[in-house]
C-alpha cells in the first residue's frame, strides 16, 4: 500500500490542538477551571486514514499528550485508539458521514474521554470530595460546549493544511471529508 | 480495527520500563517546545513592562527599594535567630538539621483540573531536582516534585487531593496531618488539617497559622501552609479537624524554588537564570 503523507498532517494538528488546549488551561487556572478539548482529534484520522496511518497518527498523538500527563503512560493514546474503534463503527453504520455528523461525534468522545479521566481519578481516590464534583461540573459543561467550536476549527485547519500540500483527493475514505 | 486493538493489547502487555522509557523519551522530546514557550511568555511580559512610563518605573523602583531594606532588617535578625539556634543545639548536642538548596525555577505551565493539580517548571534533573523533594513560593510551601525530566519537572502542587504531609501549628511541636482539596472554580485554595489533639487550640479567637513540619522531610520546620478559622471534632470524639485556608498566590504561581537536599550546607538560593523583571 502506498503511503501518503496525511497522519502527519493529523497529527500535527492534533498536538497542535492539545498545545493551545494547554495553553488555554494555564491561563483559565487563576479561576480553577480546566478544558478538555480532546474529541475531535481521532474524527478525520479514523474516517479517512488506512490502518497503518491511523495507527502512527493513534500512538504519536497520545504519546505526546501523554508525557506530560499525571496518568499511566499509554492513557490517552488507549482513549484516542478507543475513540478511532467508535469513528470507525460509526461510519460502517452510518455510511459517508456529514459535517453534523462529525461534529456530533466529536461531542461524544471528549465526553467519554471526561468519563475516563473521572474514571482514572476516582480510582486512584484523587476525587470525591464536594469540591471535586463541583470542579468536574463545570470543567465538562465547559468543554462540552467549547468541543464543538474547536472541533469545527480542526477541520477547517487540517482541510486547509491538507490543500496547501496538495493532498486534497484523500487517500482512503475521501466521501467522509465533505 | 483490529490493528489497533492488537497495538493496545501489545501496549499494556509491554514491561512497565518500556512504557515509562517511552514515556520520558517524548517528555524530553517535547521539552524544548515547553521551555521555547516558556521563553517566548517572558520576552512577552518583558516587551510589556517596557511599555510602562518612567513614573511607573520610579515608583516600582522605590517599593523594591523599601522592601530591601525590610529585608535587610529581616535577614540581620534571622542571622542572629539562626546564630542563637545554633548555640543551643551545640549545648544540647543536637544532631544538626538537614539543609537545603533552593533551587528557583519558572513555571512554565498551570494544569489544574478537578482529575489533578500539578505545574511544569523549568528546571529538571539536569539541575539537580529530583522526585519527592519539596517546593516552596512566596507564601510557602507550594507542592512537592512528582516527576522529575531532565530539563522539565512536574510538581504536585499542595491542593491536590494526594499530597499529604505532617505539619504543625505555629511554635507547637505537636504533629498533625496536612491534606490538599481539590478547589472549587472561582474560589480560593484551601486545604485539611487533621488529627489535631490539643482540644484548646482555638481558644484565642485568632486563626492559627500552620507551617511545616521536620517530619514532612522533604521540607524544613515553619514554612507556611495557611491558616486555620475553625477547628471540629472529628468522627472519633478525640482528634479535631479544620479547614486551611490557603494562599491565594497558589492559582497564579510564576515562579517557585525547589529545596535540592545539600548535607549540612547553610540555606543558599540559586536564581532563575531568566527572569526578566531582575535587574539591579
Amino acid at each position: 500500500m502506498k503511503t501518503t503523507y496525511y497522519w502527519l498532517v493529523f497529527t500535527g494538528s492534533n498536538i497542535l490542538l492539545l498545545a493551545l488546549t494547554a495553553m488555554v488551561n494555564d491561563g483559565l487556572a487563576g479561576w480553577n477551571i480546566a478544558l478538555l478539548l480532546a474529541g475531535p482529534c481521532m474524527v478525520w484520522p479514523a474516517l479517512r486514514l488506512p490502518p497503518g496511518e491511523l495507527l502512527a497518527c493513534v500512538a504519536l498523538s497520545g504519546l505526546t499528550a501523554d508525557a506530560q500527563l499525571p496518568t499511566p503512560p499509554g492513557f490517552l493514546m488507549s482513549l484516542f485508539a478507543a475513540g478511532a474503534m467508535i469513528a470507525i463503527v460509526a461510519r460502517q453504520r452510518l455510511g459517508p458521514m456529514r459535517r453534523t455528523q462529525q461534529i456530533g461525534l466529536a461531542w461524544l468522545l471528549n465526553g467519554l474521554y471526561f468519563a475516563a479521566f473521572t474514571g482514572w481519578a476516582l480510582a486512584r481516590n484523587h476525587g470525591g470530595g464536594a469540591n471535586f464534583w463541583e470542579h468536574l461540573a463545570v470543567d465538562f459543561c465547559l468543554s462540552q460546549l467549547l468541543v464543538i467550536p474547536a472541533a469545527l476549527w480542526l477541520f477547517d485547519f487540517q482541510n486547509c493544511v491538507l490543500a496547501l500540500a496538495g493532498l486534497t483527493a484523500g487517500p482512503h475514505r475521501a466521501a467522509d471529508a465533505s | 480495527m483490529l490493528v489497533l486493538a492488537l497495538f493496545l493489547a501489545v501496549w499494556w502487555l509491554a514491561p512497565v520500563g518500556v512504557r515509562s522509557f517511552s514515556r520520558a523519551s517524548f517528555a524530553l522530546f517535547e521539552a524544548p517546545g515547553l521551555i521555547g514557550y516558556s521563553h517566548v511568555k517572558d520576552l512577552q511580559d518583558y516587551w510589556s513592562l517596557r511599555d510602562h512610563g518612567q513614573n511607573a518605573l520610579i515608583a516600582a523602583g522605590r517599593d523594591v527599594q523599601r522592601h530591601a531594606n525590610d529585608d535587610d532588617l529581616r535577614l540581620q535578625q534571622a542571622a542572629a535567630v539562626l546564630a542563637e539556634n545554633e548555640r543551643l543545639a551545640a549545648l544540647l548536642q543536637l544532631p544538626p538539621e538537614p539543609g537545603f538548596r533552593y533551587e528557583v525555577a519558572r513555571v512554565i505551565r498551570r494544569d489544574e483540573t478537578a482529575w489533578w493539580q500539578q505545574i511544569t517548571i523549568r528546571k529538571g534533573r539536569h539541575d539537580g531536582i529530583a522526585d519527592g523533594q519539596g517546593v516552596v513560593f512566596a507564601g510557602g510551601v507550594a507542592g512537592r516534585v512528582k516527576q522529575a525530566d531532565e530539563y522539565t519537572a512536574v510538581v504536585e502542587l499542595v491542593t491536590s487531593p494526594s499530597f499529604r504531609i505532617a505539619a504543625q501549628f505555629g511554635p507547637d511541636g505537636t504533629p498533625v496531618i496536612f491534606e490538599g482539596v481539590t478547589p472549587a472554580p472561582f474560589q480560593n485554595p484551601t486545604g485539611e488539617v487533621h488529627g489535631v489533639m490539643n482540644l484548646d487550640k482555638m481558644d484565642s479567637g485568632q486563626p492559627l497559622q500552620l507551617v511545616s513540619s521536620s517530619l514532612a522531610g522533604s521540607f524544613p520546620q515553619g514554612l507556611a501552609l495557611g491558616e486555620v478559622d475553625r477547628l471540629q471534632t472529628g468522627s472519633d470524639g478525640l482528634s479535631q479537624s479544620g479547614v486551611v485556608k490557603l494562599d491565594t498566590r497558589l492559582l497564579n504561581l510564576q515562579e517557585v524554588a525547589v529545596l535540592v537536599p545539600d548535607g549540612t550546607a547553610p540555606v543558599t538560593i540559586n536564581p532563575s537564570p531568566a527572569t526578566p523583571a531582575s535587574g539591579k
